[in-house]
């Protein structure tokens, strides 16, 4: 009895400590750290999640690149794993969490049952690399069960699952829930590090009114709308939308609202999140493919961080990183570390 | 008031033409209309839609300055050329533009001096001519091309009418001269962040602006030119509390005040199919037919509405593939080309 007790405990301490990803950082990684280590009650959960530095050592402005709100965006986590892997800043900081929600694996899709639950890449001489492909929620299972509705600190109302959504829990609350936390860290992560600038990566379905949004705080508008217009020159299409008021909640509306960073989320095409498709390729996608909708958020990434510059807004520049034309001619793999 | 200015404006279209108030002058040709040109020489009709010149010169009359552009759709040449005089101040003194099917000629006659400049280019008809002065340059586009740019003091020194002549028959189906000017009010109609992209586009051609997404007929002062960028979402109306029929209430009221004031008014509708709708599709139908010019991006206009519209009023529509193409047609405008 004692002995289960003690099995059962420790078979939970291992269940809960954080899960770890291949992750193949790259020369321009200058430190690894712990979202915890901006709060640390998320120490030793499976919210807590790795953070990686990429530090020019010149000064310069900071920028935050969010993979992974939601574990079936898929793009978004390749994205920013890559960033990781490839980018070289030459100028300021660039701070990536692959996986900003890291509590959202480990049980099945409802939303998506024919989804996979890993999605694997081919590399140079047969090796091929694994990249987990989650639920967009927190696992209930690390977490109090949903209520009826999830109230958010604004007073506004949402469907009670989505307490387990990390993009309608900003700015978090430090002993909330185990989403909330996760929202609190990032929040402080933005304000500890000064950050200049947030990229908050998402995929959406291939028809959703979303795919291929730049959604922009209103300060960071005009950078948007620069950007919309320079990369649709390059054949990049995406709309310009305003984060609105009602938008509480949410990574762009509320650290717009609560920090001086200028604050973004991408939003490209994803199969997968298509209700309706029997069996969605969410790599090889003959319309969407992952390099496309890859190139899409590095370009945009780029081009905000290109135009802030030239603005006047803290530097940051990167290089190593592939456009898009690249990624679409020689696919992802070949932008990975292998 | 509103709906009274609109029915007048409409009242006029009935006939064929719009003087749009301000330094813009807009005629559409249909059946019946009233003559607001003056046969200088030959002979000239109305026909389908058409102005008819044999072997002579008709010219419009307005007040412009001496940077201006007049543009005009040739339908057909039978004939040696079609004429579009950019400047008349007298049989002395003027600047026309002649158009054949094979080539440009720029002719300046002052001082009882010709001069003239020519270039030999394939022209399809029908050929929508630009002929535009701003200080001692003068220009003319073809069908979107700047085929021919000189250089000469006399282009700076005359002012005068406007026109449209033949030498042998030609057909025009419209006719537009300008001279707009700064400074600029831009604002929305249906607040979605289009007005900001024109914002960005006029900063790019160095015109002096005021970006105002809720502009009041108190702004419209003095000289200048009135941009209204028509996109509507519910979602941001909602969200301003703000309902259709105020920005419809609000544009009427800006409208009235710029045309008591004598500004062109400029129609942007440059954010493509995704800002189309319903919504928006109400203050397209309500404010085109103000318009001295109308820019629209092409897949914002898959459906014609636009070309409909323009046409139904004799506007100009300048169509832009991307939206970033709008910068250079406001250089254009406004005599700040390059
Ligand atoms: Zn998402």
């Amino acid at each position: 009895m004692i002995l289960a007790v003690v099995l059962l405990l420790g078979l939970t301490s291992v269940a809960q400590s954080p899960i770890t990803h291949d992750v193949r950082p790259g020369y321009g990684v200058t430190s690894i750290g712990w979202l915890s280590d901006y709060h640390s009650p998320l120490r030793g959960t499976p919210g807590d999640t790795r953070v990686y530095v990429l530090d020019s050592g010149v000064s310069g402005g900071t920028a935050l690149v969010l993979g992974g709100t939601h574990g079936n965006e898929i793009a978004g986590v390749v994205a920013a794993v890559m960033l990781v892997e490839r980018a070289i800043p030459t100028e300021g900081r660039l701070i990536v969490i692959p996986h900003a929600n890291n509590a959202v694996h480990g049980y099945p899709d409802s939303r998506c049952p024919s989804c996979p639950s890993w999605v694997e890449l081919n590399g140079p001489d047969g090796a091929s690399r694994l990249f987990r492909y989650s639920p967009r929620l927190t696992n209930p299972a690390h977490q109090s069960p949903d209520s009826s509705s999830y109230v958010h600190p604004s007073g506004l109302a949402f469907a009670g699952e989505e307490a387990r959504n990390l993009n309608r829990v900003y700015p978090g609350v430090a002993d909330g829930t185990l989403t909330e936390r996760i929202a609190y860290a990032i929040t402080r992560l933005v304000i500890e590090e000064s950050v200049d600038y947030v990229f908050d990566l998402h995929e959406a379905g291939v028809t959703s009114r979303l795919a291929h949004t730049l959604v922009c705080h209103p300060r960071a508008l005009q950078v948007g709308a620069i950007a919309v217009m320079d990369l649709e020159l390059e054949g990049l299409v995406m709309k310009l939308e305003p984060s609105r008021e009602e938008f509480r909640g949410l990574s762009h509306r509320e650290l717009g609202d609560l920090t001086e960073a200028l604050v973004f989320l991408i939003e490209t095409p994803n199969p997968g999140q298509e209700s309706g498709l029997d069996a969605p390729d969410v790599v090889a996608d003959p319309v969407h493919p992952l390099e496309e909708r890859v190139g899409v958020h590095l370009a945009f990434v780029l081009e905000v961080l290109n135009i802030g510059r030239s603005l006047g807004h803290p530097p940051v520049s990167v290089n190593g990183v592939p456009n898009h034309q690249q990624l679409v001619q020689l696919g992802v793999s070949t932008w990975l570390n292998w | 008031m509103q709906r009274i200015v609109l029915w007048m404006v409409g009242a006029l279209v009935m006939v064929g033409l719009a003087v749009v108030g301000g330094p813009v002058l807009n005629a559409g040709f249909q059946p019946g209309a009233a003559a607001s040109w003056v046969a200088r020489s030959g002979t000239w009709t109305v026909a389908d839609g058409l102005l008819v010149g044999e072997s002579g010169r008709a010219l419009f009359s307005v007040e412009l300055g001496s940077v201006r552009r007049v543009e005009a759709v040739i339908d057909h040449v039978q004939g040696e050329w079609a004429t579009v005089i950019g400047k008349h101040e007298s049989d002395e003194a003027w600047v026309e533009a002649r158009v054949s099917a094979t080539g440009i000629t720029l002719v300046a006659w002052s001082g009882g001096r010709e001069k003239a400049w020519t270039q030999a280019v394939a022209v399809a008809f029908p050929a929508t001519v630009i002929v535009a002065f701003a200080g001692e340059r003068a220009r003319v586009v073809v069908n979107g091309e700047t085929v021919l740019q000189a250089s000469d003091g006399v282009f700076a020194d005359l002012g005068g009418d406007v026109g449209l002549g033949a030498q042998g028959q030609a057909g025009f189906s419209l006719f537009h001269a300008s001279s707009l000017s700064g400074p600029v009010l831009i604002t929305s109609l249906g607040q979605s962040p289009g007005a900001l992209m024109a914002k960005v586009l006029a900063d790019r051609i160095g015109i002096e602006s005021t970006y105002e997404t809720m502009a009041k007929p108190e702004m419209v002062e003095g000289n200048g030119t009135l941009i209204l960028v028509i996109g509507a979402s519910s979602k941001g109306l909602g969200a301003a509390g703000i309902s259709v029929e105020d920005e419809s209430a609000r544009g009427a009221a800006l409208v009235a005040k710029a045309q008591v004031l004598g500004w062109g008014i400029v129609v942007m509708h440059i954010e493509g199919e995704p800002r189309r709708g319903t919504l928006t599709d109400e203050l397209i139908d309500e404010f085109t037919p103000v318009a001295g010019y109308v820019v629209v991006k092409a897949d914002g206009n898959a459906d014609g509405l636009f070309t409909s519209l323009c046409a139904a009023s004799g506007i100009p529509l300048r169509t832009i593939v991307a939206t970033a193409q709008g910068a250079d047609v406001l250089a254009d405008l406004f005599g700040l080309w390059k």
